[in-house]
């Protein structure tokens, strides 16, 4: 990973156009999304089935419990953080499933679809509309929904920019055991 | 890094007072938030098809503050756990990610442009002075546009270490202070008076308001400091090792 020299010291910001990207690249399902001081991340909203907003909800408890009982559960999706919310637009009801990671968005996305299906999670989408019948065989058409979906931001923030999840929590292992170091040699 | 920084420091100043008590201090503030919303009540919703059963809690749950256990929570859909006020409304928790919020408010006509112009100017505020919203403490921000068939709606998604109101408090002022005009003059319902109207625009944003109902963090309930502090401390002993090859 391409990580810039001065990752992780100076907070920045960057304003992305509307497209979602600076220049068209092609990867494998469709434009390549650039990496911001945020990391790699994706929005998607979709609107639910009628009906199926406590089902959908349900699922925090068991992706909770899922994290507690295997905290590295999600270690291969590279993540820094995850949320999920539903909210309401004119009496329709929407997921959003709003994710920050160091993986790009179509790895992101194979990993999550093979992960989630490990795991039993992944019905939670079939509570979407327009989702594909045939996801469970047809990786493609789970990606291209995830990309439908997809809302680029127009502006990324990052306090400690590009920092990998990794790095981080190296750092945070490295502080840790210089300070009992030194506590040990008082 | 530059050496200057840590000139003139103790190897304890060196670390940062707050390394030694890193766990402590996580685990005091984290804690005292979220000791009860640890606890979860029966879950009313059944999925026949899942496998799991997420009323059981084992007694090898994390504790908050252990950073090196990621860490999901579920919330209940009013976005707290237990009914608990502020100064201007129901205190919303800390999380594995952090407090944050999710405003969604629809876009006055026309006006989309405008609000994506904004993207541009924050970057040239944070480019100029990247500690320009050093008082919000956050670690994250994303800003979004999006349409999904009742025209352009404004996303303001943020990760931070204050509360919700506090956050607020500091963001009206920031923007008062430095002359910038919010972007959330382009929204519907955005008081007109909210320079001088406090609780309006802490009323605008709260109604605004859509509470994850789950959040996960990889390095849980750790402030954006200690993420910087670790980071530089880390860099500083790898150029410190570097210069001993």
């Amino acid at each position: 990973m391409n990580v810039p020299a001065d990752a992780g010291l100076q907070p920045a910001a960057m304003a992305i156009p509307e497209e979602g990207y600076f220049q068209l690249e092609q990867g494998r399902y469709g434009p390549i999304f650039p990496r911001t001081p945020a990391n790699y991340g994706f929005t998607i909203i979709a609107k639910i089935k009628p009906g199926t907003a406590d089902a959908i909800r349900a699922y925090g408890k068991v992706l909770e419990k899922i994290v507690r009982d295997d905290p590295h559960a999600f270690a291969v999706l590279q993540l820094h953080y995850l949320r999920w919310v539903l909210f309401n637009i004119e009496d329709k009801t929407f997921f959003m499933y709003q994710g920050i990671f160091d993986t790009d968005f179509d790895k992101y996305t194979e990993d999550a679809v093979a992960l989630f299906h490990t795991l039993g999670v992944d019905t939670v989408f079939e509570n979407l509309e327009e989702f594909p019948a045939d996801w469970k065989t047809n990786v493609p058409a789970f990606i291209k929904f995830v990309r439908d979906h997809q809302c680029p931001s127009f502006l990324e923030y990052g306090e400690y920019p590009y920092a990998p999840s990794a790095e981080i929590k190296k750092a945070l292992a490295v502080k840790r055991a210089l300070s009992v170091m030194l506590d040990e040699t008082q | 890094m530059s050496p200057d920084d840590l000139s003139g420091s103790t190897r304890r100043a060196f670390l940062g007072s707050a390394t030694a008590a890193t766990a402590l201090t996580l685990a005091s503030s984290a804690g005292a938030e979220q000791t009860p919303t640890m606890v979860h009540g029966p879950d009313p919703t059944k999925l026949a098809q899942l496998k799991t059963n997420p009323a059981a809690e084992p007694p090898s749950a994390p504790k908050p503050g252990d950073w090196t256990k990621p860490s999901a929570m579920a919330i209940p859909k009013e976005g707290y756990f237990q009914l608990e006020q502020g100064r201007y409304g129901p205190i919303f928790p800390r999380t594995p990610a952090n407090y944050g919020f999710t405003i969604i408010a629809k876009i006055k006509p026309g006006r989309e442009a405008t609000v994506r112009e904004y993207g541009g100017t924050i970057e040239k505020a944070v480019r100029e002075q990247p500690d320009v919203l050093a008082p919000l403490r956050l670690h994250y921000l994303r800003w979004v546009i999006f349409d999904v068939g009742s025209g352009p709606h404004f996303m303001y998604q943020g990760i931070f270490d204050t509360d919700f109101d506090k956050y607020l408090e500091d963001a009206v002022a920031l923007f008062v202070k430095t002359g910038i005009n919010t972007v959330f003059v382009n929204l519907e319902g955005w008081p007109d008076d909210w320079k001088t109207n406090l609780p309006a625009v802490i009323k605008f944003f709260r109604d605004h308001q859509r509470p994850s109902f789950l959040e996960y963090g990889e390095y849980p309930y750790v402030s954006a400091d200690e993420v910087k502090k670790a980071l530089r401390v880390k860099g500083a002993l790898s150029a410190m090792l570097d210069q001993m090859q």
